[in-house]
């Protein structure tokens, strides 16, 4: 009887370890608020939590392992984003005739972290704008969580001519002429 | 405010329904709880979100409250429960086998060392022919005691069976003397002989004490353990047969039918010291028995739901492992305190029976027959309602 009870236990025990190595196979993945452009910065904001409601100790993934990170590739809202898609650096090329231009965020402008977004026009103006609606390639950080910031900027040479020529260079700022708020689903 | 809560709950619940139920429900609701809030993200968010809210606190405080009340309602029945009663008969047919055995592997034990007691009545035998042996005249004058020989070895072999603290049979011990006793009658004293004599009586002296003690420790193992007698019924658990040699002593000791009297014995002991040491150890045993439960709930519970909704293996497999051990040790400690308990409540009916009698009315029986003959006409009449004579004290 012993014996019997002893194995019923140690069947049940070793069934119940084959469900969860089963069900441990699957993992949680953050998924994304909206839709994020290939190139994108992530940011807390754009993450949804997974649903694990019933999960009991699920290996969720730290948030803090996403943000501040680029991706190489465009992901939909509601679909998985998956630490793979992650890059540490952004990856952009300048289209022909074009140039990139790193536009240094100063501490005011910093808060265009939060906002701007690749595929974004911006214009560069003080009294007069020597550059209108250049795209935006990229947001890129020296680290994840602090450090300087730059706006990769695709300017024509024209453009890149004006702001080069242009006297007062320091009293510049960031202005968006256009959005791309995409689709949030 | 735990403390000025504990405080006020236990002067709402008797001292023992407080330790023995309310302590152990508290400890293992707020340990599930703790649990429940690390691996399950959504419950922690809820316990952080109603941290505050006197509302949910007053209605957990209240929830608790009826719980452990209910809990402590049914802690006899728990206890019963461990005892093998109210189970489905074919576990308890199959469990009662396992507790025969038992049984009659300590009846067996018990028959082979009353035997060997009864063997070594012989002892001072054995040392009076190991004497006369000795002093046997004429000797074999050319021959020298080998202590590597039949009767030296043995001794050799029998002299670290005795370090080891094992018993010793008295059919080796015979064979041992016969040996030595045939050396001792046609070999010169020599050192290694009169050594070798002196060894056998120390072995002899050692095993008297030793199978008498084993007897007595068999014995008490078997009488504390089981019913008295073998006809007896069997308990289908270890707890509910130290239950049954409880009622067993009584009626075989005195015919004492502790069941109906044991309310009634109760209420002669109320304000006895003794009485506050049973009730103290019958605390400690509901302790554990609370333990026992509550742990294996909470260990089943937990595999089910890890089984079915959980994620964690290394988790899963320290509560499969953890979880009956916990079990396990409860049982085991609340079977240990059983036998102090149940030492107690025997105690207690040898010391207080005659109380109950004077407290009934009637007269102390002059005899241990007489005394047998009153207990089963108190039986009859106040369980069976027979209804015949009995005469009653006068009163001074």
């Amino acid at each position: 009887m012993k014996w019997m009870i002893i194995s019923a236990y140690a069947l049940f025990v070793g069934l119940g370890a084959l469900s969860i190595l089963s069900r441990s196979q699957q993992t949680f993945e953050f998924t994304a608020l909206r839709d994020l452009p290939a190139n994108h910065r992530v940011l807390d904001s754009d993450l949804r939590e997974p649903e694990n409601a019933w999960a009991l100790a699920p290996s969720l993934p730290q948030s803090s392992k996403y943000t501040g990170k680029y991706l190489d590739r465009e992901v939909d809202a509601a679909a998985p984003v998956k630490l793979a898609y992650l890059k540490t650096r952004p990856a952009f090329k300048a289209a022909p005739n074009t140039e990139l231009f790193p536009w240094l965020l100063n501490d005011g402008e910093r808060r265009w972290l939060e906002v701007l977004d690749v595929g974004w026009r911006v214009d560069l103006c003080a009294e007069t704008c020597p550059v209108m609606d250049a795209p935006v390639l990229a947001l890129e950080c020296t680290s994840p969580t602090s450090g300087r910031c730059v706006a990769v900027l695709q300017l024509t040479t024209c453009q890149r001519d004006k702001l080069l020529a242009y006297p007062n260079k320091n009293k510049l700022s960031l202005a968006v002429s256009k959005a791309e708020l995409g689709d949030t689903k | 405010m735990l403390g000025t809560l504990i405080e006020k709950l236990s002067a709402l619940l008797s001292k023992g329904a407080f330790v023995a139920s309310f302590i152990p429900l508290l400890a293992f609701v707020a340990a599930n709880f703790a649990l429940l809030a690390v691996i399950h993200l959504p419950s922690r968010l809820w316990f952080l979100r109603h941290k505050t809210d006197a509302e949910f606190i007053s209605a957990a405080v209240l929830a608790f409250l009826i719980a452990a009340l209910i809990f402590a309602t049914i802690n006899t029945w728990l206890r019963e429960l461990m005892e093998g009663r109210f189970w489905p008969a074919r576990i308890c047919g199959a469990l009662i086998k396992g507790q025969r055995d038992r049984l009659q592997v300590l009846t067996d034990e018990n028959r082979r060392l009353q035997r060997n007691v009864r063997g070594m009545r012989r002892a001072p035998r054995w040392t009076k022919d190991l004497k006369d042996a000795r002093e046997t005249y004429p000797k074999t004058a050319d021959l020298v005691y080998n202590r590597d020989g039949p009767a030296g070895s043995l001794i050799r072999d029998l002299t670290e069976r005795k370090k080891r603290g094992e018993l010793i049979e008295p059919e080796t011990l015979a064979r041992a003397v016969d040996q030595l006793t045939s050396e001792l009658r046609i070999t010169p004293m020599s050192p290694e002989l009169d050594a070798d004599q002196v060894e056998l009586n120390d072995i002899i002296r050692f095993s008297l004490m030793k199978n008498r003690s084993e007897f007595v420790r068999v014995f008490k193992q078997r009488q504390f353990n089981f019913p008295d007698d073998e006809i007896d019924p069997v308990a289908p658990t270890a707890m509910g047969n130290i239950a049954f040699s409880i009622r067993s002593y009584a009626r075989s000791r005195y015919r004492v039918d502790i069941e109906t009297f044991w309310t009634r014995l109760q209420k002669v002991m109320q304000g006895e010291p003794f009485y506050a040491v049973l009730q103290d150890a019958k605390v400690q045993l509901d302790f554990l028995v609370s333990l026992f439960w509550l742990s294996l709930v909470s260990t089943a519970a937990w595999l089910i739901a890890l089984a079915t909704l959980g994620y964690s293996l290394w988790l899963y497999l320290a509560i499969a492992i953890a979880g009956p051990l916990a079990v396990w040790t409860e049982y085991w400690l609340a079977l240990q305190n059983y036998r102090g308990f149940a030492d107690l409540m025997r105690s207690s009916v040898d010391m207080y029976r005659m109380r109950l009698l004077k407290e009934l009315n009637l007269s102390e029986p002059s005899g241990s027959r007489e005394e047998a003959l009153l207990w089963d006409a108190l039986l009859d009449r106040m369980a069976y309602g027979k209804d015949f004579y009995l005469s009653y004290r006068r009163s001074e």
